[in-house]
């Protein structure tokens, strides 16, 4: 709610929390998109690779997981007692830690020694198929949140 | 206020209570629809606006109003802010034993359901602390 009274526009204190500054620099948000959308492209990608399920696909996965993880850990900055969109920093909360609990998960279980040495296996036979659509959905909610707010991170990736 | 009663010194972290207060706000309201959505900004919540809050009021917020902030309005702020405390010790229990359950164990699904009670006696006894802050810091400090 605003007021113009001459040349003095009074700001509602509500109005004044969503556009405060940010702690934390919007490209870091950015970077943060940019390696979801990576992430997201090769877990994508594997059903149709062909030839390229195994131990080479995996380890490229678990890098890109690795910098998602790194990524999400650092945007814990986000936090509702100082960022200035309460509301976002909640619900960007809730889907950071949910993703950060499924990259996990998932990137144990990529690096699980397998029985049968050797053998190629798709990183669905890997990590799970349910799980591979729990973690896409995970990481494209933060993805999400972040673009439908910040629209110039979506740029990034 | 009275009329002929004196408007209290602002203190000097009034604006920081403001900002408390409207953070606070935000929060309840979508908790009311969406109260697992504390679970991971509760820490957060209780060390960095529950605890600050009470901490400013008892201190600036005391001293500047003197009298007119009287004893049994100090005292109900006081026993909200102990009820948040005690039930926060409870929560947190509870949320330590969800985060050590392994995702998707039977003992995690367990942990989830015996979160429910200490998340919601929780989140009551913080509405009932914001209300009576909320009322103070309007009463003391009219916009």
């Amino acid at each position: 709610m605003s007021r113009n009274d001459g040349n003095v526009t009074y700001l509602h204190s509500h109005r004044s929390l969503l556009d405060g500054d940010l702690p934390l620099p919007v490209e870091e948000l950015a970077e943060a998109v940019a390696a979801i959308g990576g992430c997201l492209a090769q877990i994508r990608a594997e059903p149709n690779s062909g030839v390229s399920f195994g131990r080479v696909t995996n380890t490229l996965l678990l890098l890109q997981m690795s910098t998602v993880e790194q990524r999400l850990e650092q945007l814990a900055e986000i936090r509702v007692t100082t960022w200035p969109d309460v509301r976002w920093a909640l619900h960007f909360s809730n889907a950071r830690v949910r993703a950060l609990t499924y990259v996990r998960a998932s990137a144990a279980s990529l690096r699980k020694p397998r029985n049968h040495v050797g053998a190629k296996k798709s990183w669905e036979d890997s990590v799970g198929f349910g799980e591979v659509g729990a973690l896409s959905n995970a990481l494209q909610s933060v993805r999400d949140l972040i673009v439908t707010r910040y629209p110039q991170t979506g740029q990034a990736g | 206020m009275e009329p002929g009663q004196q408007r209290p010194h602002e203190p000097a972290r009034l604006s920081d209570l403001q900002d408390w207060k409207v953070r606070l706000e935000v929060l309840l309201e979508d908790f009311d629809d969406h109260p697992e959505n504390l679970d991971p900004e509760a820490a957060n919540i209780q060390t960095g606006l529950v605890i600050p809050t009470y901490q400013v009021m008892k201190t600036d917020v005391a001293k500047a109003s003197g009298q007119l902030w009287d004893n049994d309005s100090r005292q109900d702020f006081r026993t909200k802010y102990r009820a948040v405390a005690t039930k926060w010790i409870t929560y947190k229990s509870a949320l330590a034993v969800l985060d050590r359950a392994p995702e998707g164990s039977t003992a995690h699904v367990d942990a989830m359901e015996r979160l429910e009670e200490p998340r919601s006696g929780y989140i009551d006894a913080l509405l009932d602390f914001y209300e009576v802050f909320s009322a103070t810091l309007g009463f003391l400090f009219p916009p």
